[in-house]
């Protein structure tokens, strides 16, 4: 039985089962009125249950080995992949840690270049002048174009720019 | 007011400039997305819906019905020259399309992709002109208890109707109707489970939720193996087809078109499917089945034909009804409300340059795709030779800028990169994200609709099942959802895996 048991499955359905859960409780903390005048907590109450319900009969049927057979493959297909995925979502959290504080031009320039030289590395030439033109590229698309309101941060090429025009 | 005036001042709408503009650009842009291998119409359309935020809502909606069709299309340029869809709705077009390729008949079988696909979708525009006002009429009659058990029937079939294993495309129903509940109510205005967050005050947002699942989920995956790409180097010469093409592939193009569009239509009813069945019934009505799968051009002319004309079929739930059939419309759906446009049976009358544009606009964007893939074939080539080291990165920042830029919400960067890795882990784990997006979106509706039944019933349930409509829809949620404990009962609960 507990030789077959997808971990990862099985854990997938307590973490789900978990949020029903906190579903369930915020349901009743907020109050769930009555049938004939349904209150705030109501539905997040019953689609907690379901969730709750769901992920229990889906624990159990993999706990007892009745699941439909999948092969079990190793969560990293390539040695490498693990490191590739670090860097990425590394990159993207420190990204959106500094961005309102370095200010878009400068962290998505340092950004593009990270990623363009770990994940699969071009030459430092290509690097910088495609880091550059995918930032200026944003600027126009979002702050010039749409009117986005960008962070400057830093560097503040939107002064230069008007200093320009 | 009649339909032939409806629709000559849907075209008025639909060719203003600033419109044609947007159609234009809505076509490119999902063209595109759909050439680059790895991002489908689903991740198109809310990777640009923070563009469309910042133009009128009737150019917006326009432009997001340009990227949907455009990204289908682009789609199936990518099997046709790389043998890797583009989307999922494009995989049946690799069989053939690919094949013919590599005999040096990539031209043609692009060619016919995109005429059987122009053809679908001026069919399916056509029938969606005449199917919409009734059915819209007709859904004028649904009160709460019908709307309930309507939007409940979705919710069930898009559970259903998935590839993978139904308890998971439950889990991610409820969890996505669950996610859905946080935020202000609606009826009483109270703030729940907001985390004291101002930001979780208006509720989970469905962009940073689909970017996350579909945008960065989707690079996450994608950047574990390094692939690289071989692009067919034939020359496209010929790229119409023959007289002989034709004459193998009109029927196809017919069959597909009306097929694709009643597929469309219906609940839970996607372009993958569509393509599939239609492949499979060419397939079948064959006089040379065995040539199937060796490049033969009724295998790409029906599947691509079909697809594109359920993607018309896809907008006559959501423009007369308001009820979105499949994960694509829900996010149309989502980005309406949010441009304040409730779809349903009153559109038409509330707001017929809206709706009539939009109509038309699809039968204009279906002409401009014709007009911008033959002569632009050799630019999505180019594309598509754009390798992923550099497109990954472009796509992330992009995903977040966008996100960034809807409210200037650091949060709300923060919810894509979290979603981006809930929707990686759980992809691996073989969840669907489609689900979990028709809950978050069809969770909120589906709770005013109950509410008010139920204080229409003063707390009685029979309410859903005295009245006729409604009770229709439960029965049919019922059969299915019996199949699917027995099959979840039995260990089994997948649907057999399309090869």
């Amino acid at each position: 039985m507990i030789q077959n048991l997808d971990v990862r499955e099985f854990l997938s359905a307590i973490f789900l089962g978990v949020i029903g859960l906190l579903f369930c409780i915020g349901g009743l903390s907020v109050g769930i009125g009555s049938l004939a005048s349904p209150g705030e907590g109501f539905l997040p109450l019953v689609a907690g249950a379901t969730l709750l319900l769901l992920s229990l009969a889906f624990a159990i049927q993999r706990f007892s080995g009745k699941g439909p057979r999948r092969d079990v493959k190793s969560f990293w297909p390539e040695a490498k992949s693990k490191l590739r995925v670090a860097y990425v979502l590394g990159a993207i959290l420190i990204y959106v840690a500094v961005f309102e504080w370095m200010g878009f031009a400068l962290a998505t320039f340092i950004l593009f270049l990270f990623l363009l030289k770990t994940i699969d590395p071009v030459s430092w030439p290509n690097a910088f002048l495609l880091s550059f033109l995918v930032t200026l590229f944003g600027f126009f698309l979002f702050q010039v174009w749409l009117h986005v309101q960008l962070p400057e941060g830093w560097i503040s090429w939107w002064r230069i720019s008007r200093w320009i025009s | 007011m009649d339909l032939l005036t409806s629709v000559l001042n849907g075209f008025s709408v639909a060719l203003e400039p600033a419109n044609l503009f947007f159609c234009f650009l809505g076509v490119l842009s999902g063209t595109l997305i759909g050439v680059l291998p790895g991002l489908g119409p689903l991740a198109a359309i809310a990777f640009l819906l923070p563009v469309t935020f910042y133009i009128p809502v009737v150019p917006a909606l326009i432009m997001l019905g340009g990227i949907y069709y455009g990204a289908m299309y682009g789609g199936s340029t990518t099997s046709i020259l790389v043998n890797i869809p583009g989307e999922a709705a494009s995989v049946v077009t690799c069989l053939d399309g690919y094949k013919m390729a590599r005999q040096g008949r990539a031209g043609p079988a692009l060619g016919i992709a995109a005429i059987g696909s122009f053809f679908a979708g001026t069919l399916g525009i056509f029938i969606l002109m005449v199917l919409a006002p009734p059915l819209a009429r007709f859904a004028l009659i649904f009160g709460p208890p019908e709307y309930s058990s309507l939007l409940f029937m979705a919710l069930i079939i898009i559970a259903y109707i998935g590839s993978g294993e139904k308890i998971k495309a439950l889990m991610m129903v409820a969890l996505g109707v669950a996610l859905g509940m946080i935020g202000t109510d609606q009826i009483s205005g109270n703030a729940r489970f907001a985390l004291a967050i101002r930001e979780l005050q208006d509720g989970v947002g469905i962009v940073p939720v689909a970017i996350g699942v579909f945008g960065i989920s989707e690079v996450l995956l994608n950047v574990e193996i390094l692939l690289r790409r071989e692009v067919i180097k034939s020359k496209f010469k010929g790229l119409l087809p023959t007289l002989r093409d034709y004459k193998d592939s009109w029927a196809a193009i017919l069959r597909g078109s009306l097929l694709g569009f009643f597929i469309g239509i219906l609940p839970g009813g996607n372009p993958i499917i569509a393509s599939f069945i239609s492949y499979g019934v060419e397939k079948k009505v064959s006089k040379h089945p065995e040539k199937f799968g060796h490049g033969v051009i009724e295998g790409v002319a029906g599947p691509e034909s079909a697809n594109n004309s359920a993607t018309s079929g896809a907008f006559v739930p959501l423009l007369s009804m308001g009820v979105p059939n499949n994960a694509v419309m829900a996010l149309m759906l989502g980005a309406m409300i949010i441009h304040g446009v409730v779809p349903g049976p009153q559109l038409m009358d509330n707001a017929p340059q809206l709706f009539w544009g939009i109509i038309t606009s699809m039968y204009i964007g279906n002409a401009v795709l014709l007009a911008l893939n033959l002569p632009l074939i050799g630019l999505w080539v180019q594309v598509l030779r754009v390798p992923y080291r550099i497109l990954f990165p472009l796509i992330l920042i992009f995903c977040l800028i966008g996100v960034y830029a809807i409210n200037a919400s650091k949060f709300e960067m923060l919810l894509v990169v979290i979603f981006g890795v809930f929707g990686y882990v759980m992809r691996k784990l073989d969840y669907e994200m489609a689900p979990l997006i028709m809950g978050l979106i069809i969770g909120p509706m589906m709770e005013i609709a109950v509410r008010q039944s139920l204080l229409l019933s003063k707390g009685s349930f029979a309410i859903f099942i005295t009245r006729p409509i409604s009770a229709c829809f439960l029965a049919l949620c019922l059969v299915i959802l019996l199949r699917s404990f027995i099959s979840i009962l039995r260990g089994r609960g997948r649907l057999p895996e399309a090869k």
